[in-house]
């Protein structure tokens, strides 16, 4: 619908200060936009060149930069061997990278990535990750609509999690402290009941749970606690041999949100 | 604002891969081979061959004795004589020649008759030239001038050929058609295509350009090999180069443009609500049925008559076109597409 593929139904949407409802934008709106739909969707008869020929021509793209704009891309995305070749003859994941150079090929200010990677040689995803981290760097704005809780973590500022419905949203960070608190580990030498005392007398500490050697302790704000956590084991005698922040993954958080909900 | 670059761009992307799509190509070479070369083969050479065959007059040889201008003979046998302008009637003539005037209720043997009229007269062994024949009878005579029945059955069957020639620009676009708007759709080309900055008409024009060229290009190309052959065939018989003539301009500069037009608009309806190439194909070539009716209907009228029909069909042919533009239009809704055309 942001990309105006689809006719809202109800409600109202802008991209860039543009109305989506409004006909007359919705041209301005595509012009902004590049999209890289779930199926590549390229024209398998044309080679790779005619293939972002045609949509660098489509997007109005001046013919003295197409060609170099072109070439560009196939380059940063590591296809420029293959440009005069026919895209049937390509593999899923060389279409794949064409249709991220094609969602590209006018420069566009917003990007709608529909699964990026898929399909993708582990060493093709590393391409295309950094590649899609240059231009994040270059203050675009990306939407990737992805299962790769991974590459999400790694490539996103902002994540929102759907199941028919927007569930939730947030930094990946802001997400693990939600569902999960900030989790910080002692490994001690051994786990006396003084030691558990300790632990659950400290300022801070809103709950914990051994595991061997080990206690987890949930943290609101572990820069200030931490230390003070740290000192009063100290003191009480307990030998600490590591101490760091556990870091709750996306796909904790995923399986915490989706998994936990039957609908 | 109609962008015309990007509609172009559309239209050599769709080139392009026509050049690589064997089914279209050979549908757009074998198709225009059949109306050009087979057809003409197939129906004008056999009725010439035995046209021309009987048209070899009869070998007569004449020793006129009596010469008679401008009178009326309503009874006897005559031989060797020569009538010009008579009105004969009951006679029976033998080695005779005839000019002008009219022969009723006769039997001619051996004789020549020309330019005259007549009427239930049986004639054996005679030539005939520019006649008026009601109720007569031949019996190895020849026809030589005039529309003998085999020139009706030729000029019959060069009007079925034009029909044939019609069906070109109607079926051409229902088979490239259904391979540039289905086809983009079964290939999953379509969503990023709807997603670039053009307008409807510009996509529609584009895509209605791509398949009107090669559809025109074939039609156009193919009529010039197809008049040199029809006049090759039929000269001989006709005494006179057939093609083109006015109906035939008529029907290949004017109409089949406003035909192929109409098919391809017919076909981007049919493929807003079919989701395969053979059903866009089966569904589309039903808009042939109107151009065929039509010209059953002209070859059943006389050839001043059908010049007439022909050019107000054209006329009716570019109202129905506008209408089905703006009904294309309606239905090629880009927002919509993604969802309808399932």
């Amino acid at each position: 619908m942001l990309c105006c593929l689809i006719e809202p139904t109800s409600g109202q949407a802008f991209v860039d200060g543009l109305d989506v409802n409004d006909k007359e934008s919705r041209i301005k709106i595509r012009q902004k936009i590049g999209l890289l739909p779930e199926n590549p969707g390229l024209y398998e008869s044309l080679s790779a060149y005619q293939n972002l020929d045609f949509y660098a021509k489509m997007y109005g793209v001046p013919a003295d930069k197409r060609s170099s704009r072109i070439n560009e891309l196939l380059r940063a995305l590591d296809i420029m061997d293959r440009k005069n070749d026919a895209v049937g003859s390509f593999s899923k994941g060389m279409k794949q990278k064409i249709a991220i150079a094609r969602a590209l090929v006018h420069d566009p200010k917003y990007l709608f990535l529909d699964e990026p990677t898929s399909g993708l040689d582990p060493v093709s995803s590393i391409t295309v990750r950094n590649y899609l981290m240059e231009l994040k760097r270059e203050g675009r704005t990306i939407f990737i609509n992805t299962h790769h809780l991974d590459e999400a973590q790694k490539l996103c500022d902002k994540i929102g999690i759907l199941k028919t419905r927007l569930l939730v949203k947030g930094s990946p960070e802001q997400l693990a402290n939600e569902f999960f608190g900030r989790t910080t580990m002692v490994e001690l030498s051994e786990v006396s009941p003084e030691t558990l005392r300790v632990v659950q007398s400290s300022k801070g500490v809103k709950a914990f749970r051994q595991d061997g050697n080990r206690i987890y302790l949930t943290i609101d704000d572990p820069v200030t606690d931490n230390p003070a956590i740290v000192a009063e084991l100290v003191r009480s005698g307990a030998r600490i041999i590591h101490v760091e922040e556990v870091k709750k993954g996306l796909e904790d958080v995923y399986l915490r949100i989706v998994g936990g909900d039957s609908r | 604002m109609i962008r015309f670059e990007k509609m172009w761009a559309i239209a050599r992307k769709e080139f392009s891969e026509f050049r690589r799509n064997r089914y279209v190509l050979m549908t757009l070479v074998i198709m225009p081979l059949v109306m050009t070369i087979v057809l003409p083969v197939i129906y004008l050479v056999p009725v010439t061959s035995i046209s021309t065959d009987n048209n070899r007059p009869v070998q007569l040889t004449f020793h006129i004795q009596n010469t008679y201008e401008g009178m009326n003979f309503t009874s006897g046998h005559y031989t060797n004589a020569s009538f010009t302008n008579c009105e004969l009637s009951n006679v029976i003539l033998d080695g005779c020649r005839v000019k002008g005037g009219y022969v009723n209720f006769s039997l001619i043997r051996s004789s020549e008759v020309n330019d005259s009229w007549m009427r239930s007269t049986t004639l054996y062994s005679s030539n005939l030239n520019n006649d008026t024949r009601i109720d007569v009878v031949l019996l190895s005579s020849v026809v030589i001038g005039g529309q003998s029945d085999m020139v009706a059955t030729l000029l019959l069957l060069i009007n079925l050929l034009m029909l044939m020639f019609m069906v070109l620009p109607a079926v051409l676009p229902t088979i490239i058609a259904s391979y540039t708007l289905v086809g983009e759709k079964v290939n999953k080309s379509l969503e990023p295509l709807l997603a670039t900055p053009t307008t409807d008409l510009e996509l529609l024009g584009g895509k209605s350009l791509s398949i009107f060229l090669p559809t025109m290009l074939a039609a156009w190309i193919s009529f010039i090999p197809f008049v040199i052959l029809v006049d090759v065939i039929t000269q001989p018989v006709l005494g006179y180069f057939i093609l083109p003539n006015t109906m035939w301009i008529i029907a290949i500069f004017v109409m089949s443009p406003l035909i192929a037009i109409l098919s391809i608009l017919a076909n981007v309806i049919v493929s807003s609500r079919v989701s395969d190439v053979r059903s866009a194909q089966q569904i589309g070539s039903l808009v042939v049925l109107p151009v065929i009716l039509f010209f059953i209907l002209i070859l059943t009228q006389s050839s001043a008559t059908s010049v007439m029909l022909m050019g107000l069909f054209s006329v009716l042919l570019v109202g129905v076109d506008l209408l089905i533009l703006y009904l294309a239009l309606k239905v090629f809704r880009r927002e919509e597409i993604l969802i309808r055309w399932k």
